[in-house]
């Protein structure tokens, strides 16, 4: 059984007059399995965002279902929504959202600490956690005190916290320079080797390429996939940007 | 730049601000409103029909100044807060190429248009409510004639001159800071981290000792001299507490980790511990503003409802008379004279009281007095002597005095327990007030000492003094009218200015006071002075309590803005709509009634204060003035809780 299903998903947004409809997503299904690093690549304004925010249960389809180890999502009464969230899910963003007012380890703590769990129970888990991140030596300051690379690092210390199903990313490399979206990616792909499954949604084909499969996304439905299979990194990568220069020029996929 | 386009730009400026520009011009109406009615007041031509003019005019001066400084501080303040939000705004016309110079001309073209609205509106109010604030005064005062608004130019001028002058003063501000900015600094704006608070230890040790003293001099000290002094401590105190104790108590939260790492308070302390860094001085202001409301009300409002029962305790009966020096053989012939004119002019007296005093020149040094039987100095009083007996005649009080003891009725309470007189020291019996002095003793400052008989006797002979020559006091109720009290007072009063005459041999030194001629004559005077004084508490109110909505209106704002961008963070990583609220509720309660709570503490504390304060200007009437207190505050914090819902809703709406 997969990790999650999506099946003809559609969401389509109503202007607040309800005037104009927008189709951000016509029919996407896809499947990811236990374990599995699957990029999402798509242009601005393709849907992805959308997507990503479907299936983080941040929005409700218009159609469709989300299935998270078989269980549809759309299920959950909305007050369960939040607690499914913080125990299920991890979420990495492009603009880090660390919040101000808490010092990075805090910042770290604060899904656990909403979940009720107990302090000690944090200090335990955040230690190898930040060891492995090398973060260890920055959890004392505050978010403005350290470097973009640095703050991505800690907010996928805090996606972790709470060993999520499923890790999820949207854009994380948009906001670094390319020396520490290298390191991120190759953090992404050494927890991805400790069976963390990640969902990552992106534009960069160097940040796609590291993942073991690729989907394409076009006006609100996937248009293609890639699979690694025995491919490099760098031959993926190749790979991708063929196929991304026949999506933003409009042919059809080979 | 086309000067039709300055002004649009002006326009959209004004209409995109507007949750913040809003509140700036009702401010500025509002001031302008309230300083102009007071001026009107100030400088109508018939001002002078009201009794006490000195009084009344002095009072309206005093509130016009006060409304006047409030209102710099409160404009000065919202505009730090307009100029905050719009630094990015004017960054970025910068960067897509709008010079300074028309940022500039822009501003111009702003505060044309704010001191415009703001005086047309206020002057405009101003006339609308002239006739209400006329009506409301003359009712105040109990003025029959009724005073008709009209409208006074140098009252005009001295309202467009000032308020103009303030919105320039803050038109320049704005230039400076915009022309001494680069355009980068500004986009960026409020974006840049803020610092971690420190606790800094100096001030909050600062911080409790200052309302520490302050409070100590309120519970223990006796008021006036000291009082300033204790609020000036008081206000430094508050501020220091807000500004660090606060960040102490919450960093000690924080630190511990079984408390601080739960699902409530692991976001509100840290949410009050950055708020406080930022909020320190509003909330302090707030406190602060709420208290200075709640004092003005509530000694304003107790003064003039009191002004009654001051004036039935000044007058126990229609009529008092004092005889001086009489002896004790013709004694009985003045209190002949007496009956005759109160029979005489028509009237029967009822509930009729006497006794006997010895009334001598004394000096008072504290607790020491020192009878002076020949020679006349500069700061001697009347000091007079009367035994327990004769005192029982009069009020009916058997005080049951043991020799060596002594009661002493004076108009404000004596502090110490014992009073020498000559070489004799008497320990005083403390005892509720018996309305023992007329009117005559509130005024004049007399000491009556009541002794034992034997003790009296012990003084007279220490001073030699005769026993025989003496002072009387008569005091009746009146059935007669009005006019036939009147009468009687005046035939008492008829022979001499301040003589009673029994014959044309035998006449004394007199006074008479009679409630029916007096009453109405002195009961205008404290109307007028308190009444004036309560019109401009009511001035001062609205205007503090103004202060106090506006700053907490723009707290919420700005916090709201702030916050937004933390609540979704935190809706991300998990927290629930009904979390957020909840968390939400949470802090900006705590926040918000925190200034309340330590203003309602501080009355409480002033409390005693207060009350020997209006005890020295002749208030006695304590469970009024406790009922007036205890009403403004429940007022006051139903007004503050409706505005924290008004304003919690902004927030909420700015938040989602």
């Amino acid at each position: 059984m997969p990790l999650l299903e999506v099946n003809q998903l559609k969401k389509t947004y109503v202007t607040r007059l309800g005037s104009v409809k927008v189709e951000a997503l016509k029919n996407v299904t896809f499947s990811v399995d236990e374990g599995e690093y699957v990029a999402i690549m798509g242009e601005s304004g393709s849907g992805k965002t959308t997507l990503l925010n479907l299936v983080a249960t941040l929005d409700r389809p218009t159609g469709g279902e989300i299935l998270l180890e078989g269980k549809s999502v759309s299920a959950i009464p909305e007050k369960n929504l939040a607690k499914f969230r913080r125990d299920r899910l991890g979420f990495v963003f492009q603009d880090f959202n660390l919040l101000d007012t808490f010092n990075i380890r805090d910042n770290i703590y604060l899904p656990l600490v909403l979940s009720g769990a107990n302090h000690k129970e944090m200090e335990a888990r955040i230690e190898p956690l930040a060891e492995k991140l090398h973060i260890t030596d920055i959890l004392k300051k505050y978010p403005y005190e350290i470097s973009g690379g640095q703050k991505q690092r800690a907010a996928v210390a805090r996606a972790l916290m709470n060993h999520p199903a499923m890790l999820m990313a949207d854009e994380p490399t948009g906001a670094l320079d390319s020396k520490a979206s290298d390191q991120l990616l190759k953090l992404f792909a050494e927890i991805n080797r400790e069976k963390q499954t990640i969902l990552m949604v992106t534009h960069s084909a160097r940040a796609a390429c590291r993942a073991s499969r690729v989907l394409f996304i076009r006006d609100g439905e996937v248009y293609h996939q890639l699979y690694r299979g025995q491919m490099t990194d760098d031959e993926l990568y190749h790979r991708i940007s063929e196929t991304w220069t026949v999506l933003t020029t409009g042919g059809e996929a080979t | 730049m086309k000067p039709s386009f300055v002004i649009r730009f002006a326009l959209s400026g004004i209409w995109k601000n507007r949750q913040i520009y809003i509140p700036y011009l009702l401010t500025g109406v509002v001031n302008v409103a309230l300083f102009y009615m007071l001026a009107t007041l100030i400088y109508h031509s018939k001002i002078e029909i009201v009794y006490g003019k000195q009084s009344v005019s002095n009072m309206l001066g005093l509130g016009a100044w006060v409304i006047g400084i409030f209102s710099v501080v409160f404009l000065f303040y919202s505009n730090s807060f307009l100029l905050k939000r719009r630094q990015k705004e004017f960054g970025l016309y910068s960067v897509l190429g709008m010079g300074k110079k028309e940022i500039a001309r822009t501003l111009f073209c702003e505060f044309l248009m704010s001191t415009f609205i703001s005086l047309a509106g206020g002057i405009l109010a101003g006339l609308l409510l002239d006739r209400l604030v006329f009506l409301l005064l003359t009712r105040i005062l109990k003025i029959k004639t009724i005073l008709a608004p009209e409208f006074a130019p140098k009252a005009l001028l001295i309202t467009v001159v000032l308020f103009a002058g303030i919105f320039l003063a803050i038109f320049l501000i704005q230039l400076l800071r915009i022309s001494t900015s680069r355009p980068i600094e500004l986009v960026r704006g409020s974006n840049t981290g803020e610092k971690e608070p420190r606790i800094k230890w100096i001030l909050v040790i600062l911080g409790l000792a200052g309302i520490g003293a302050g409070y100590t001099l309120a519970l223990t000290q006796k008021p006036v001299m000291t009082f300033f002094f204790a609020v000036l401590l008081v206000i430094f105190g508050t501020y220091c507490l807000f500004i660090a104790v606060s960040i102490a108590v919450l960093k000690l939260l924080r630190r511990k980790k079984s408390f601080y790492y739960k699902p409530g308070n692991f976001t509100a302390v840290s949410g009050m511990l950055y708020r406080m860094k930022q909020n320190g001085v509003g909330l302090a202001s707030i406190s602060i503003l709420s208290a200075m409301v709640l004092v003005t009300i509530a000694t304003t409002v107790s003064l003039y409802a009191g002004v009654d029962d001051f004036m039935t305790d000044s007058f126990p009966v229609d009529l008092s008379v004092d005889i001086h020096s009489v002896s004790t053989e013709n004694k009985p012939r003045y209190i002949e004279t007496i009956r005759k004119a109160i029979a005489d002019t028509g009237n029967t007296a009822e509930d009729e009281t006497s006794y006997s005093y010895y009334q001598v020149h004394a000096r008072i040094d504290g607790n020491k007095v020192e009878i002076l039987t020949d020679t006349i100095s500069e700061d001697m009083v009347w000091f007079s002597i009367l035994s327990d007996t004769e005192y029982e005649k009069s009020t009916g009080i058997n005080l049951g005095l043991k020799q060596g003891e002594a009661r002493l009725e004076y108009t404000s309470d004596f502090k110490y327990d014992s009073i020498t007189v000559g070489e004799k020291r008497f320990s005083v019996r403390k005892m509720e007030d018996t309305k023992f002095l007329t009117l005559m003793g509130t005024i004049n400052k007399s000491y009556y000492l009541i002794l034992t008989e034997s003790d009296l006797d012990s003084i007279f002979t220490e001073y030699g003094l005769d026993k025989n020559t003496m002072s009387y006091n008569y005091k009746a109720n009146l059935s007669g009218t009005k006019e036939q009290q009147i009468a009687c007072a005046q035939a008492l009063d008829k022979e001499d200015n301040g003589r009673i005459a029994v014959d044309s041999n035998l006449s004394a030194i007199s006074y008479v006071t009679s409630k029916a001629d007096s009453f109405d004559e002195l009961k205008d005077g404290y109307i007028t002075l308190y009444g004036s004084i309560f019109f401009i508490g009511i001035f001062l109110g609205i205007v503090f309590l103004l202060g106090t909505v506006l700053i907490i209106y723009y707290k919420q704002i700005s916090e709201g803005y702030d916050d937004a961008d933390r609540f979704s963070v935190m809706r991300k990583v998990g927290m629930s709509q009904e979390e957020i609220r909840s968390t939400i509720r949470r802090q900006i309660i705590m926040v918000f009634f925190l200034p309340l709570l330590v203003a309602i503490l501080h009355i409480l504390v002033a409390y005693r204060y207060m009350a020997q304060i209006l005890q020295v200007i002749g208030y006695v009437n304590q469970p009024l003035f406790l009922l007036c207190t205890g009403g403004c505050i429940l007022v006051f914090a139903l007004v503050y809780g409706a505005v924290y819902l008004l304003t919690a809703k902004a927030y909420y709406r700015i938040v989602k």
